[in-house]
């Protein structure tokens, strides 16, 4: 039987045993030629323009010859009495009913199909021990170069496609570690795929590696940005967000993704992610402060004298129900001075973050409201113990 | 006791307290005693080695505190083609490298398109012309641009299917990578060079350095555009050389530099880019391309928590930043962490910090954070008419601004970033007295410290280097002049005589 490998060191295996030492490099080369080109009948010119384009035309010829000799005198002819390599005095090729096995034949039968198992994938993926005729090149061969080279992009671009698939197949049977390490694979080839990067922290989020999806948007972020001096896709950094934003390890959501808190041993957390809309006066803190009403953490609010609700109740109603007294509508409807919007809302947070470490999360800043813009600065300045605010463009 | 080295009639400046004196003892790899007049007489025996240092100046060993060895190493056994106007004189030098090609493959630095008089790159079938036989790779000045010969190109490991291989009209490759498939060619080459290519490199490269007076570096290495393996050989190897190497481990992967006990993280770990390539971060516009102000390498929240982490976990760090917006956005990230943490004492460091502004002087100063600068750039880059001034205008008069930082009392240790500048310390401290602008110059004791004691501080090693002191490693240069009496003009033209490290004497120029 006769196993023939051109992906990675070339190996040719003569029923079981290793014969490419006793063929040499030409000979090996002459045998991949023929199989890349197995549908053609190549011309013993052209066989002679690849391999040894420097030699004159009587020493090509013999060169030629005496590698098909050896090639024959190694490589027997099969139990049906076909030889491997079909020789006329034109042209050579493999003879294509000769029983044989080639790694670069098998890939390149490979499409993908709802048929593909982890084993038929397996099996593909194992083949690219490394590049066509790793290790070979043939000096003054041009041509033959320039074919190696298109080949290997050849099946450069097969073997992502063989991984991303067993990537696949690997998530649709949920064995999602061996799927990892696939995408890690692909991303060796491919380090700046962002598509492959998004799946990859996706599959981490399922199954609650929440840190090293963090982890790892970090580091590919930061590789993107050093070697090719770009930031990630939206799209990217909006799955970072989301995790990010994700409160267990175990991968679940909170009820609302905008405002979370998180108890560790008694002591908790609180995470706000805010908006901004140009031109909109006060939206921001009207966003921070409807999102700090949905926490439900009720006696902080209420730490905040009447005066103060309905403040700030003038730019986010929901604070309103906080406000046990009857509201005098016309009180109410009286504009109030952005003085004490402001006050109140620093009293707000002062009340909040007494009692927890609180987050708060813009995301994009550059839309903020110029009274909002200013408010963020001011806490900057008075920097209210707890609170750590955050931009995110 | 007798000492193994004696220096006498030396002008000692021993970097304490701005003390002189006459001459210095040693013993094994330490400072025995120090002192004036002939009070070392006791301590000359028969084995005693006296070297007369005829009044001329010594000082603690030098710290190079920014240095990126392997790579400067590498960089030295290739060939610079910077110089070369046409494609046929680039194939000519190429031709003769490869007669007498030694090691993995042919390296040539430092190209630019508009160098060439045919105003492109060189494919590779050009190159075949000249050299067929040996791999062939090129690069451009900032190592955006890979170049291979055919040989090459079947020869490394080759990113196919990324972005930013040039095609030809045939659709074959020319050898010319740039954008992502230039970033994964360089790493696969960079790694794929053998440890014992990196070990002869950083060897050779070490007769430079003790030449320079130089017995410390701070060895930036690893991370994008150079090669994790250069961190990991220094990590293993960094021992094995005759001066002191601190690896500084370019990465942002925490875990690993904790796992490897490394206790400080960064080097060039970049929050901005370059003014040559005018992606430094910079709060104004570049005078010579109007509409550009350069960008940041990462958010404002990703740097906040990549340094709230290492202040968790007690890592020393250095952060890349030239622009002042870069500057800005490490010093928030700084406040912030430490807000958040309370953690103090780990001597965070700017690197380069070219465009600091008075504000941030003071806010370094509030943070304790040291600032590695490298002087020498003003004398490649700085005053009327150098590169500065055509990326910055007249902002340019604002870079550097040494004074104002020593004055502010924030640390400075230098270093030369070398190979972007030649690593001679004695090149930094006259680069540090001339400034270009009158009002950023240091007096010399000052520029001094950068490359001694302050250099020390900058990692923690001052109660055993930086100064000579009785008890400190036995870390001495010499000096051909008393540095003191020299024309601050020519500070540049004195040279090493004696390169002592750790009591023994590895350059010795006095014969």
């Amino acid at each position: 039987m006769l196993n023939l490998h051109f992906l990675g060191k070339s190996k040719i295996e003569y029923n079981g045993k290793e014969i490419e030492d006793k063929l040499g490099n030409k000979a090996v080369a002459l045998i991949c030629l023929l199989v890349l080109n197995e549908k053609r009948y190549l011309s013993r010119d052209k066989i002679i323009g690849y391999l040894w384009p420097d030699s004159n035309t009587d020493a090509a010829k013999y060169n030629l010859r005496y590698n098909l000799w050896l090639i024959k005198k190694n490589i027997l002819e099969d139990k049906n009495n076909n030889s491997f390599i079909k020789v006329d005095t034109e042209c050579c090729s493999i003879n294509s009913k000769y029983d044989y096995d080639c790694d670069i034949n098998d890939i390149m039968k490979f499409k993908p199909s709802c048929r593909d198992t982890v084993d038929s994938m397996l099996k593909l993926k194992r083949l690219f021990r490394g590049d066509l005729l790793e290790g070979c090149y043939f000096n003054k061969c041009d041509e033959f170069n320039d074919l190696i080279i298109y080949e290997r992009i050849n099946f450069e671009q097969r073997k992502v496609k063989i991984l991303q698939r067993l990537a696949e197949v690997y998530e649709n049977d949920k064995m999602y570690d061996v799927c990892i390490e696939v995408l890690k694979e692909i991303l060796e080839i491919e380090p700046y795929d962002e598509k492959i990067a998004l799946k990859l922290m996706d599959i981490y989020r399922k199954i609650g590696k929440r840190a090293l999806a963090i982890k790892y948007f970090n580091e590919f972020s930061y590789n993107l940005s050093c070697s090719l001096g770009i930031h990630p896709s939206n799209e990217l950094r909006n799955k970072y967000n989301e995790i990010k934003m994700s409160v267990s390890e175990l991968g679940e959501t909170s009820n609302s993704a905008k405002a979370t808190v998180k108890n560790t041993n008694n002591i908790s957390d609180i995470k706000i992610i805010s908006y901004c809309i140009k031109n909109v006066d006060y939206f921001w803190i009207s966003d921070v402060i409807g999102k700090i009403v949905d926490l439900g953490i009720d006696d902080c609010i209420k730490k905040l004298s009447e005066k103060q609700l309905i403040d700030l109740g003038y730019i986010q109603s929901d604070i309103l129900k906080f406000y046990t007294e009857e509201i005098d509508m016309l009180d109410y409807k009286r504009e109030v001075m952005d003085v004490r919007i402001i006050n109140a809302f620093v009293k707000l947070l002062e009340a909040v973050c007494n009692e927890r470490s609180t987050t708060i999360i813009i995301l994009n800043k550059t839309d903020m409201d110029e009274i909002s813009a200013n408010v963020v600065e001011y806490l900057r300045k008075i920097r209210i113990k707890g609170l750590n605010i955050i931009e995110e463009n | 006791m007798r000492a193994d080295i004696l220096i006498r009639n030396g002008r000692c400046m021993t970097m304490k307290d701005k003390e002189i004196m006459d001459w210095v003892a040693i013993e094994k790899n330490r400072i025995i005693a120090i002192g004036n007049n002939s009070e070392y007489e006791d301590l000359i025996g028969n084995e005693t080695m006296v070297f007369d240092a005829k009044g001329n100046t010594v000082l603690p060993g030098f710290i190079d505190s920014h240095f990126h060895a392997v790579q400067t190493a590498l960089n030295s056994v290739s060939f610079d083609l910077s110089q070369v106007k046409t494609h046929e004189e680039m194939g000519e030098k190429i031709r003769e490298a490869s007669k007498f090609f030694v090691g993995d493959y042919i390296r040539g630095i430092r190209i630019s398109e508009g160098q060439f008089k045919e105003k492109k790159y060189p494919g590779r079938v050009l190159i075949d012309k000249y050299c067929n036989d040996v791999p062939v790779v090129l690069n451009s000045m900032e190592y955006q641009v890979s170049i291979l010969n055919t040989c090459a190109m079947l020869y490394f490991k080759i990113p196919f299917t990324a972005e930013g291989i040039d095609m030809d009209e045939k659709q074959m490759p020319t050898g010319i990578f740039r954008k992502q498939a230039n970033a994964i060619l360089r790493t696969n080459i960079l790694k794929n060079i053998s440890k014992i290519t990196r070990k002869s490199a950083v060897s050779e490269m070490m007769s430079t350095l003790l030449m320079n007076g130089i017995t410390t570096i701070n060895a930036m290495e690893g991370g994008f555009m150079y090669c994790d393996k250069d961190a990991e050989f220094i990590f293993e190897h960094g021992n094995e050389f005759p001066i002191d190497m601190v690896l500084f481990y370019q990465t942002m992967d925490i875990d690993k530099v904790r796992t490897m006990g490394l206790n400080r993280i960064g080097g060039c770990l970049y929050i901005d880019g370059t003014f040559g390539a005018r992606t430094a971060a910079l709060s104004f516009e570049y005078a010579d391309c109007p509409g550009t102000m350069g960008s940041l390498r990462m958010s404002q929240q990703e740097l906040n928590d990549f340094v709230i982490q290492c202040y968790k976990n007690n890592l020393q760090l250095a952060l890349y930043t030239i622009g002042d917006r870069a500057i800005e956005s490490a010093l928030n990230a700084h406040e912030n962490a430490l807000y958040q943490t309370g953690i103090t004492g780990l001597r965070h460091r700017l690197e380069h910090a070219e465009l600091i502004n008075d504000k941030q002087i003071k806010r370094a100063k509030d943070l304790n954070i040291i600032l590695s600068m490298q002087p020498s750039y003003e004398v490649y880059w700085g005053g009327k008419g150098k590169m500065y001034e055509q990326r910055l205008g007249e902002n340019y008069k604002r870079t550097n601004p040494f004074k104002k930082i020593i004055d502010k009392g924030v640390v400075i240790c230098g270093g030369s970033d070398s190979d972007v500048t030649e690593p001679n310390p004695l090149l930094g401290i006259y680069s540090a007295v001339n400034h270009p602008v009158e009002e950023h110059r240091v007096d010399l004791y000052q520029a001094l410290k950068m490359f001694t004691c302050d250099g020390a501080y900058g990692v923690f090693e001052e109660n055993i280097k930086g100064t000579l002191e009785v008890g400190k490693l036995a870390d001495v240069v010499i000096l051909d002049k008393d540095i003191l009496s020299v024309p601050l003009a020519e500070i540049d033209k004195i040279k090493v005589s004696i390169t002592i490290k750790s009591g023994e004497i590895l350059f010795n120029n006095l014969g």
